[in-house]
C-alpha cells in the first residue's frame, strides 16, 4: 500500500496539466467519435432502411435490434452513480467517497449516451420534442414510452443537481488553483455560495440520495425500463414479473463493473492509488460479485420456469435462447467473472486491481450481448407470428455495431473534459480520509 | 374500479414514480437543518436542469432538421 497522504493538490492534478497521452488518446476518441456521426448522418439521409430495422424489420419483425440493447445497457451503466452515492450518503461507507463523483458522471454520461441512441432510432429525430412535449398529457395515461422518458429525465436531472450542489462546496474553496479562463462557469455553481449553507447542502444531497435509491433502481431499471418489454402479452420472450428484477440485476452488474473500469483507470492514469485504493477497488470487485450473483440467478429462474412444463410460445424462445451462442457465451462469461471474484475473496493474494478491470470487462461485454439478444429475441419468437414471412435472420448491421464504438468514445471524451473542468474527485474525500475504519489501509 | 376510473399512468407516474421525489423537495423544505435560500436555490438548480435538458434535445433536433433538411414539421 502507498505512504503517500492524500491532498487536495492530488485531485486538482488533471486540470493544471495535459500530458501528451492525454493529447493523443483525446484525438483517436474524437476521430471515432465523428466517424460514427458520419455513418448516423448517412442512415439519416437514408433512413433506417440502412440497418435493416425500418418497416417490418428484419428475421420475422426484428424491428428493434442492438440500438436498444444498447440502449438498455447505457441506462443500466448510469446506475453505478446512485449505488456509490447512497452507499456514502445514507449508509456512511466513506470508504467509496473517492469514487462517488466519478460514479455520477458515470450516470451523467450513461444516460445522456442512452438518450443518444433513442435519437438515433428515431426515423425523424426532429419529431421527439415536439411530438412528445404536446402529446404528454394523453400519453402519460397509457404509453410505457411516456413513462419512461419521464423517469430517465428526473434521474438525470436529480443526478445533474446532486453534483451541482456538492460541486459548491469543492469550487469555492479550490478555486484559486482551478483554471481561471473558467471563472465564468465556476461563477455560476457558486453564486449565492455562504459556509453556513455547507451542512444543509450535506442534508440536501441526503435527501437526494433517498430519493434516487427508490426512483432509479425500482422505478426506472425495475420499473419502466422493463415494462416497455414485460407489459407485451404477445411476446412471451418479454412478458412477465421477472423482467423487473433481471433488468435491476443486470443494470447493478453493469454498473459496477462501469466504475471498476473507470476508477481503477483513472488511479493508474493520475497516479491516484493512495485515493482510489485496493481496498477501494475490492470492495467494488465485491458488490460487483453480489449483483452478478443475482443476474445469474435470475437467469436461472427464467430458464427453469421456461422450459420445464411452459406454454408452447413461452418455451420456443425460452429453448432457443439457451441454446444461441450468445446467450452462452454472456452467461459462460459470467460465470468466470464470478469464479474470480469467489476466488479472491477466499484467497485476497489473487486480487488485483488489473484483474478486476478484466473480469468488468467481461461482464460490461456479457450484459451488453445478453440485452441485445433478450431485445431481438423476443420479436423473433412472439405468440403469433404475423411477420414470419419477412427475410432474413437478424443479425446488426455495421451501422448498428459502428454505433458501440462511437457512444463509449463520446462517454469517455466527456469523461476527458469534464477532468480539466472540475475535481472529480470530492474534495471531502481528501479531506476525510481518515475517518473509518479503514485509515490504516489507506495509510500503511 | 379505480383503475377502469384512473388511468393507469396517471396513478402510476405521479402517485408512485413521483413519490421519491416529492419526499426530496418536503425534506429540503421541512427537513433540518434547514434553510428556505438554500432550498429554493436546490429547486431552481432542478428546474434550470429539466429546462436545460429538454431546450437542449430541442434544438439539437432542430439541428438535424435543418442539416438533413427534414422540412421541419411537415
Amino acid at each position: 500500500m502507498s505512504q503517500k497522504e492524500a491532498t487536495p493538490e492530488d485531485i486538482l492534478r488533471p486540470m493544471q496539466s495535459t500530458g501528451r497521452w492525454y493529447k493523443i488518446i483525446f484525438a483517436v476518441l474524437a476521430l471515432i467519435a465523428v466517424g460514427w456521426m458520419a455513418i448516423w448522418g448517412y442512415q439519416l439521409e437514408h433512413g433506417l432502411a440502412v440497418t435493416n430495422l425500418s418497416d417490418w424489420g428484419s428475421g420475422g419483425g426484428v424491428t428493434w435490434g442492438l440500438y436498444i440493447g444498447a440502449f438498455i445497457w447505457w441506462v443500466g451503466i448510469a446506475h453505478g452513480g446512485i449505488i456509490i452515492s447512497a452507499a456514502v450518503r445514507l449508509f456512511g461507507m466513506d470508504r467509496y467517497q473517492p469514487v462517488a463523483r466519478l460514479a455520477e458522471l458515470l450516470t451523467i454520461a450513461g444516460l445522456a449516451m442512452a438518450g443518444t441512441y433513442i435519437l438515433v432510432h428515431m426515423g425523424r429525430p426532429d419529431r421527439v420534442v415536439t411530438s412528445v412535449i404536446p402529446a404528454y398529457p394523453w400519453t402519460v395515461q397509457s404509453s410505457p414510452l411516456a413513462w419512461d422518458i419521464t423517469v430517465i429525465t428526473l434521474y438525470l436531472v436529480l443526478t445533474a443537481t446532486y453534483l451541482v450542489l456538492t460541486l459548491r462546496y469543492d469550487v469555492h474553496r479550490l478555486r484559486d488553483q482551478m483554471p481561471k479562463k473558467l471563472g465564468p462557469i465556476y461563477s455560476i455553481i457558486t453564486v449565492g455560495y455562504s459556509k453556513k449553507e455547507d451542512q444543509i447542502i450535506e442534508r440536501m444531497v441526503w435527501w437526494l440520495a433517498l430519493g434516487i435509491i427508490i426512483l432509479a433502481p425500482l422505478l426506472l431499471h425495475g420499473g419502466v425500463i422493463p415494462w416497455l418489454f414485460a407489459l407485451l402479452p404477445g411476446m412471451p420472450g418479454w412478458m412477465g414479473a421477472i423482467q423487473g428484477p433481471q433488468f435491476l440485476s443486470i443494470a447493478l452488474t453493469s454498473a459496477l463493473a462501469g466504475v471498476i473500469v473507470l476508477a481503477t483507470g483513472l488511479r493508474r492514469v493520475y497516479d491516484w492509488d493512495h485515493i482510489l485504493t485496493d481496498d477501494v477497488i475490492r470492495g467494488l470487485t465485491l458488490w460487483l460479485g453480489l449483483f452478478s450473483l443475482l443476474f445469474i440467478w435470475l437467469q436461472l429462474q427464467s430458464v427453469v420456469t421456461g422450459l420445464y412444463a411452459a406454454p408452447l410460445d413461452v418455451a420456443a424462445v425460452t429453448s432457443t435462447m439457451v441454446t444461441h451462442p450468445v446467450y452462452v457465451i454472456a452467461i459462460g462469461l459470467m460465470v468466470v467473472v464470478l469464479a474470480y471474484i469467489f476466488a479472491q475473496a477466499i484467497r485476497p493474494s489473487v486480487f488485483t486491481p488489473l484483474r478486476s478491470v478484466a473480469i468488468a470487462l467481461l461482464a460490461l461485454y456479457a450484459t451488453l450481448t445478453e440485452k441485445i439478444l433478450f431485445v431481438v429475441e423476443g420479436l423473433q419468437y412472439p405468440t403469433f407470428s404475423l411477420y414470419a414471412g419477412v427475410p432474413g435472420p437478424y443479425f446488426p448491421s455495421w451501422i448498428e455495431m459502428a454505433s458501440i464504438a462511437g457512444t463509449i468514445s463520446l462517454a469517455i471524451l466527456i469523461f476527458m473534459v469534464v477532468l480539466k473542468v472540475f475535481p472529480v474527485i470530492e474534495l471531502h474525500a481528501v479531506e476525510d480520509h481518515h475517518d473509518d475504519d479503514h485509515d490504516e489501509e489507506v495509510t500503511t | 374500479m379505480t383503475w377502469e376510473t384512473i388511468p393507469v399512468g396517471v396513478w402510476l407516474i405521479f402517485g408512485i414514480v413521483g413519490l421519491p421525489v416529492y419526499a426530496i423537495f418536503l425534506g429540503w423544505f421541512l427537513g433540518k437543518p434547514r434553510n428556505p435560500k438554500t432550498s429554493v436555490l436546490g429547486v431552481t438548480v432542478f428546474l434550470t436542469l429539466v429546462t436545460a435538458v429538454w431546450v437542449g434535445l430541442y434544438l439539437t433536433t432542430m439541428m438535424i432538421s435543418f442539416v438533413f433538411d427534414f422540412g421541419g414539421l411537415a
